[in-house]
């Protein structure tokens, strides 16, 4: 398996429909187990956001996922007919915001920090584009949650 | 999604069976859960992580809740039988730094042992 592509119309059953999806990968054996499961986390917390706080108006929220696999890494993609929002602002903001073992509003920033070449765009009106990629080196670097933005403990 | 249990494990200690996952839909339930321990006296959590699927921020941001009531006073949350996609989140977040982990939850409620 190198390259599907899933659509999603049910944000409550998203979450278990992401989560089947990926563990399809996983199981398909391709030696990309540590680069899915980071790209598992990236992906479940944009999700998170988008059946959380994504507006659609009058639309039905239509979610797409396309995962490529090649030896250097995952590559994933996410389209949404959200209202969208302002991606840099909201991660300044909660990296300013963030304090050792915080209870919310960690979930951008976790993604930030375990993915690489991170783009939002709009792509038209009411679509937006999400994508991004885990390669297999060097790993996620990950965010320290027990300590805060100027990393005390 | 399957219901969160807890089960008690001493006279302080309760082991909490997350199940599949523990995220942003169930963390108000897994807080409402440890609640009730805590009311009843509980300051030993045991979290069995092994047939977790997911944790996400909202599920990471629950159990943080829990070790804030807790180790004021002596407790601990400690992470056992964690699985392998939980084993990630713990890395990319560096919790280990703050939960001990245990191979099994034997280990967790009998660390002396």
């Amino acid at each position: 398996m190198e390259r599907a592509r899933y659509q999603f119309a049910d944000l409550e059953t998203l979450p278990d429909q992401l989560f089947a999806c990926l563990n399809e990968w996983m199981q398909a054996g391709n030696g990309l187990a540590e680069p899915l499961l980071a790209a598992q986390v990236a992906l479940y917390e944009w999700m998170a956001n988008l059946v959380q706080h994504a507006c659609f108006g009058n639309r039905t929220p239509l979610v797409a996922l396309e995962l490529e696999v090649t030896g250097q890494g995952v590559r994933c993609v996410v389209e949404d007919n959200s209202d969208g929002f302002d991606l840099p602002a909201q991660l300044a903001q909660r990296r300013t915001a963030l304090r050792p073992m915080p209870e919310r509003g960690m979930g951008l920033l976790l993604l930030h920090a375990t993915a690489m070449d991170i783009r939002y765009d709009s792509t038209g009106p009411h679509q937006h584009r999400l994508s991004f990629h885990i390669p297999v080196q060097p790993p996620p670097a990950g965010l320290d949650l027990t300590a805060d933005a100027e990393g005390h403990a | 999604m399957v219901t969160l249990t807890a089960e008690q494990a001493g006279p302080e200690t309760v082991v909490v069976r997350v199940g599949k996952a523990l995220d942003f839909r169930n963390a108000a339930d897994f807080k409402g859960l440890c609640q009730q321990q805590l009311d009843l006296g509980v300051n030993q959590f045991v979290l069995d992580f092994s047939d977790t699927g997911i944790l996400d921020s909202t599920g990471l941001g629950a159990i943080f809740s829990v070790y804030r009531q807790v180790s004021p006073h002596g407790g601990r949350v400690a992470f056992a039988s964690v699985s392998r996609p939980v084993q990630v989140v713990v890395q990319l977040t560096r919790t280990y730094k703050v939960f001990p982990q245990y191979a099994t939850v034997n280990d967790a409620t009998h660390p002396l042992a």
